[in-house]
């Protein structure tokens, strides 16, 4: 079934959060942002479960780029300093349903709840205007952060993958884990905004 | 030592805390359980275990309790406040 139009509404809209604008990136604007990044070993982890740096030619392809109506990029921008500190993007993929990507680049930031409170509006805004039913989120087994995250944002852990890949570079063979939450559990939780239904 | 008090020992330091924590603390109700901090949990935890946790492991590190079961179960549960069934805790407690 084809989502109504309406709820497509918005998406590109700038968000607010307490402490950051989430503003929305064109192809070329994030990949100036996030170019550097591809060296980054900690960023290369997080993303790629690998300390294998990209090519430019790679970056392209890269998941924290937006692709027209299915890959949403936002820059998080400090509210007080008017700095960008990292990119979150929304995917759309699958019925009703995506995943997040997100880099925080700047390293003052982390511990600070920024992942958590950008994704959340994000959450809200895309159940609001993209008709989003379930989000859904793959992570390395051993990225403690990202798997907080999930947690703490209320996602279910449906499953393992274990000893499913190996890092070329390190050698290490991890496992993969799984989340899931779907729009009624988002609802139900603390996070979750009021959305007027049609 | 029992479980539960180390458990509230490990938590309370890798998070920081300036007053005591309650076994029925969880990642919900404690504001500073944040990212970094909660690596700080898992490492600390293992440390105190002496191994790597499985990543079912690590997922069910939600609650101070939750550590406290994990100790139990990862030291044959001697001392133990808490039984071996509780040593997964369903992440969705913090839902």
């Amino acid at each position: 079934m084809k989502r109504p139009a309406a709820t497509r509404v918005g998406l590109g809209d700038p968000l607010e959060t307490a402490r950051f604008i989430l503003r929305p990136l064109g192809y070329i604007e994030a990949f100036r942002l996030t170019a550097s990044w591809r060296n980054d070993p900690e960023v290369l982890i997080a993303l790629f479960q690998s300390l294998k740096p990209r090519s430019l030619r790679k970056w392209m392809r890269s998941p924290l780029l937006p692709r027209p109506k299915v890959r949403f990029a936002y820059a998080i921008i400090d509210r007080e300093s008017g700095r960008s500190i990292g990119v979150h993007t929304v995917a759309l993929s699958g019925y009703r349903s995506a995943y997040f990507t997100v880099a925080v680049s700047d390293r003052d930031w982390w511990g600070k709840g920024a992942v958590l409170e950008t994704r959340a509006t994000l959450i809200n805004h895309f159940i609001r205007h993209a008709g989003t039913e379930r989000f859904f989120g793959m992570v390395h087994g051993r990225n403690l952060s990202s798997i907080f995250n999930y947690q703490r944002l209320g996602f279910s852990h449906v499953g393992s993958w274990h000893r499913h890949k190996q890092d070329p570079v390190s050698g290490e063979i991890f496992d993969v884990v799984l989340f899931e939450l779907f729009r009624e559990q988002w609802q139900a939780g603390p996070f979750a905004e009021a959305i007027d239904e049609p | 030592m029992n479980h539960e008090a180390e458990a509230r020992r490990i938590a309370a330091e890798a998070l920081q805390a300036q007053a005591p924590l309650s076994i029925d603390d969880t990642m919900a109700s404690l504001p500073q359980w944040d990212s970094l901090s909660h690596m700080r949990v898992i490492l600390e935890l293992e440390a105190a275990l002496g191994r790597q946790l499985s990543v079912e492991e690590i997922m069910s590190v939600t609650s101070v309790r939750s550590i406290a079961g994990l100790l139990a179960a990862g030291q044959g549960g001697e001392g133990s406040d808490n039984g071996p069934a509780e040593a997964i805790d369903s992440p969705n407690r913090d839902c």
